[in-house]
């Protein structure tokens, strides 16, 4: 699967990186910091399906991000924090196709500090809940079976009762999770999109159906589990195939122990629409037209995405979700 | 015409003999469509010489051929195309790369000639080959904004100290292979197709409808996920044949057809457009929307000349509404 390994001089006898290493059963190269070559050139997106080189690093600097207005449910505070960057799948309108220089992955394995970030933001929000998210720049389950951080933020979890953990994936590699006790505040959320859909744009990403089964083991396992209905991309059979995956869902069971579902409608940055256009000419993304819109992004219009989100979120109530559990993600007055 | 370059003159004798080339300068070799040039090592000198020859030839494409050495299992004698060209100093890759073909490897131009085993390990992760100079000629290339494409005949282990010997040893040989390859690549990038004018019976398409046609065509495809040639079956050719309408006409129709099963929206939006804008136009007012439906607000203008005329504008807002609008921009819309 990797290329190469690039080990940071630093931490190259940290107990995590060996073990890393260990599993892995490569040779690493040592250099003195990860960005001395991540990210130094521009590397197409497209090479990751060949020369994928993973780095195992400290991360300097931020190491928790305050997330957007209309990030997370609101009223309450959201941070992500930062333990990876890129990720193993390929989903045509991933916006870090646009965001880094280069596909190659890095682990940060400091996750100690991060760790010690997320207290002294919990000390600055006192009788507050606060939510911390694992998945934007990377997804957060998809290595976990490597790099062997779960336990930390559960350890976390369950020392602050007023922290809520995200893990935002659409893995279904559950083994690490299944081995800890659930928390209420550790909530595995799972990004899904109709079966057909899917194969057209997850691509190396498991089947809706698999994540659903995912879910369900979770859940059947006493974790709280969300769902997240994003990208919603417009083509003629859409409620139908919505219609269906909430069928699923409901069949599984899922539906009525959902924490949350959010709704958001496919966007992009100018740069990263380039992108998607560059390296997915083919993708049914463009069959439908897209302005620039009121932050900048490229989106349907908006008379056409609040119709999409307004028909998925009717059918979701219809299907047992409960209505204040859907928030819709990203977008203005929703 | 073509611009080929290459590093030395040895890779590029049998180039030179086979294309029949006549020496211009001790570095410039040409017969009626091809200029060889010879840029020596180094990027920044093969940037330098590439960008000058470009404006006294009227280039249509640069190829950039020659040897290099391997980070990977690759064979000696193997010649790979040219992915992408990264640029590395101190083994330490600079940002910019450049794109010379969708398929192949990727070869990394280095300021220096990597001799030792461990620099050359440093190098694996960032590609599969190493030069002296195609970086340098890309980027003249893109500067230039002519199509650059680049091959590589993999001509020792990159990291190895016996790597110049035996490059020296294999020159004629690795030339004979280079001059063979270019002559196969020349011949195959010669012509570049206008494209084709769609024609279907009984409809007449311009250039600009025709592109239209094409590409409504492809994005119908791509939403219904089926061939193109399903979509075209199954749009209603037979029935605008039988309209009494010029094949001209009969081809805009096809177009609106194609465009309201692509965005069933865009047809609503502009139905309730024209309905607000016919109720407001009957007291004389205008109104303007966003023509990108971004905007939830509208503009109202009139004109008046005087105050009895401000007051009938006045009374006239009274019996006018925005609900369908407002509704319109909610996203409740009936779309089937």
């Amino acid at each position: 699967m990797w290329n190469e390994v690039y080990v940071e001089e630093e931490i190259k006898n940290h107990p995590r990186v060996t073990s890393i290493l260990e599993k892995l059963k490569k040779e690493p190269l040592f250099v003195p910091r990860y960005d001395d070559i991540w990210g130094r050139s521009k590397k197409p997106y497209l090479h990751k399906r060949d020369s994928l080189n993973l780095f195992l690093a400290r991360k300097h600097g931020q190491l928790l991000k305050l997330a957007p207005d209309a990030y997370g449910s609101a009223g309450e505070p959201h941070y992500y924090f930062i333990h990876a960057y890129n990720c193993i799948y390929e989903c045509q309108y991933c916006y870090l196709q646009g965001y880094f220089n280069t596909p190659d992955i890095v682990l940060f394995i400091n996750h100690e500090e991060i760790i010690s970030e997320m207290e002294k933001v919990l000390s600055n929000h006192p009788g507050t809940k606060v939510w911390f998210h694992a998945g934007e720049f990377s997804d957060s389950l998809a290595l976990t079976h490597l790099t062997g951080e779960l336990e930390l933020y559960h350890e976390f979890c369950q020392k602050h009762p007023e922290a809520l953990i995200e893990l935002r994936t659409k893995s279904v590699n559950t083994r690490e999770l299944e081995k800890l006790p659930p928390l209420p505040n550790f909530i595995i959320s799972f990004s899904l999109s109709p079966e057909d859909m899917a194969k057209r744009i997850d691509m190396r990403t498991p089947s809706t159906k698999a994540r659903l089964q995912a879910m369900n083991t979770l859940q059947k396992a006493g974790f709280k589990i969300a769902a997240h209905f994003d990208p919603i991309i417009y083509e003629d059979k859409f409620r139908e195939r919505y219609e269906a995956l909430l069928n699923q869902m409901n069949s599984l069971g899922l539906n009525q122990s959902l924490e949350y579902l959010s709704l958001g409608v496919v966007r992009f940055t100018k740069d990263v629409y380039r992108e998607v256009e560059r390296n997915y000419p083919d993708s049914v993304i463009h069959s439908g037209s897209m302005v620039k819109s009121f932050d900048g992004k490229v989106r349907y219009h908006r008379p056409m995405r609040m119709w999409m989100m307004n028909t998925i979120k009717e059918l979701s109530i219809k299907s047992g979700i409960r209505p204040e559990l859907i928030y819709l993600c990203m977008e203005e007055d929703a | 015409m073509h611009l080929i370059t290459m590093a030395h003159l040895g890779e590029a004798q049998s180039v030179i003999q086979q294309l029949k080339l006549e020496r211009m300068t001790p570095e410039l070799f040409k017969n009626e469509e091809i200029v060889l040039l010879l840029t020596g090592e180094g990027p920044f000198e093969a940037a330098t010489k590439t960008a000058l020859i470009l404006s006294k030839y009227p280039f249509s494409e640069i190829i950039n051929i020659g040897i290099a050495g391997t980070l990977k299992d690759y064979n000696i004698g193997e010649i790979l195309p040219i992915r992408t060209l990264y640029l590395v100093n101190d083994l330490k890759p600079a940002f910019k790369s450049f794109k010379a073909g969708s398929e192949g490897v990727d070869c990394l131009t280095s300021f220096e000639r990597i001799l030792s085993p461990e620099k050359a390990q440093m190098l694996k992760g960032l590609g599969h080959l190493v030069d002296r100079e195609a970086w340098g000629v890309a980027m003249a290339a893109k500067t230039g904004g002519i199509p650059f494409k680049c091959y590589k005949m993999i001509s020792d282990t990159a990291g190895t100290l016996s790597a110049c010997e035996l490059v020296k040893e294999n020159a004629q040989e690795f030339s004979d292979k280079i001059a063979e390859f270019l002559k196969t690549i020349v011949s195959t990038s010669q012509t570049n197709e206008p494209e084709e004018k769609m024609a279907l019976p009984g409809f007449h398409f311009t250039f600009t409808s025709s592109h239209q046609f094409k590409n409504l065509l492809k994005k119908l495809s791509l939403k219904e996920n089926q061939e193109s040639a399903k979509v075209i079956n199954s749009l209603p050719l037979t029935e605008l044949r039988l309209l009494e309408v010029s094949p001209k006409e009969k081809t805009r129709k096809l177009i609106e057809v194609m465009e309201k099963r692509l965005n069933p929206f865009k047809a609503i939006l502009q139905d309730e457009k024209d309905k607000l804008q016919k109720s407001f136009a009957q007291h004389d007012f205008r109104i303007d929307i966003d023509p990108l439906w971004e905007k939830s607000k509208l503009t109202v203008s009139f004109e008046a000349g005087n105050d009895e005329e401000l007051q009938m504008k006045a009374l006239a807002f009274k019996t006018l509404s925005l609900q369908s609008f407002t509704k319109l921009m909610n996203g409740e819309i009936h779309v089937e």
